[in-house]
């Protein structure tokens, strides 16, 4: 018997409209998380690039690698040696926090762009 | 043998194939990281037990501990540095981080210079060299090619 009563009108567009709100405050709290979240990573990404780049100078490897172009036959020669001490002087940690930026920024700026899309697309206009 | 085709067709059968691939990868790279790690903590095991027996007591305090996940634990396959002593068979490099290695020259050794392979002699104090070579019990570094390299600008 309930299935049958049809809410009034303005009640309906009002449940609606205020549907509509709760999704937009929600997509704008989103947004300003993901907003901050991305642009702090991408903040963070530069001085972490910076962080690799003088790690991996001061770790030797491009040394090492010169190597590769210098002493080709001999390196061949003692590859096993040779591929050792690359990955030794890899700095595995910094590249690490390297690529945690880049993945955190992409998906952070990912989803704040999803709720700028959602924002600007609503079937209901607000009243 | 519809089913089947359509097994091998499905996305699952695909997803599973990405999963044993991405586990094969991860499961290599993990035992890569445990051979390095486990390679470099026992050269830096042996390289500390005869640090005092080889050169006294420490010159730069900070030298055994430099911080971070894996900077204590020194390079076991090469060495890159300055020579400060030479005594054939063996010659000592003073790295960049302040480190002194002990390389072992042996018939195996190659010296390369420019472009050309030189004779062990050719060496000289404050030479800058990059090593590789495999470590040996007393955390030395069996040399198998010494590059002789333009000193680097401070």
């Amino acid at each position: 018997m309930r299935e049958n009563i049809e809410p009034p009108e303005r009640l309906y567009l009002g449940i609606l409209a205020r549907i509509e709100r709760e999704k937009r405050r929600i997509s704008v709290i989103r947004l300003a998380f993901f907003g901050v979240v991305a642009s702090a990573s991408l903040a963070a990404i530069i001085p972490s690039f910076k962080y690799v780049a003088r790690e991996f100078a001061q770790s030797g490897f491009y040394e090492y690698l010169f190597l590769l172009f210098s002493d080709s036959g001999a390196v061949l020669a003692s590859w096993r040696e040779f591929a050792l001490s690359l990955a030794e002087s890899l700095p595995i940690t910094e590249i690490t926090i390297f690529l945690v930026m880049v993945f955190v920024f992409l998906v952070s700026a990912k989803l704040a762009i999803k709720n700028i899309y959602i924002n600007s697309n609503r079937k209901f206009k607000l009243t | 043998m519809s089913n089947l085709k359509e097994f091998f067709q499905s996305k699952k059968f695909t997803k599973s194939l990405c999963g044993i691939g991405a586990a094969v990868i991860i499961i290599f790279v993990f035992q890569a990281g445990v051979f390095v790690g486990y390679k470099k903590a026992s050269f830096s095991h042996r390289w500390g037990d005869n640090y005092h027996r080889t050169f006294g007591e420490r010159k730069h305090k900070g030298a055994f501990y430099k911080g971070g996940f894996q900077k204590d634990f020194s390079g076991a396959h090469g060495a890159i540095g300055k020579i400060i002593n030479l005594d054939f068979p063996s010659i000592i490099i003073e790295s960049s981080d302040n480190t002194e290695k002990i390389a072992l020259i042996s018939d195996k050794t190659v010296v390369r210079q420019f472009r050309e392979t030189i004779n062990s002699n050719g060496l000289k104090i404050d030479d800058f060299v990059v090593i590789i070579g495999s470590p040996d019990d007393q955390g030395r570094i069996e040399a198998r090619l010494i590059r002789i390299m333009p000193s680097p600008l401070k």
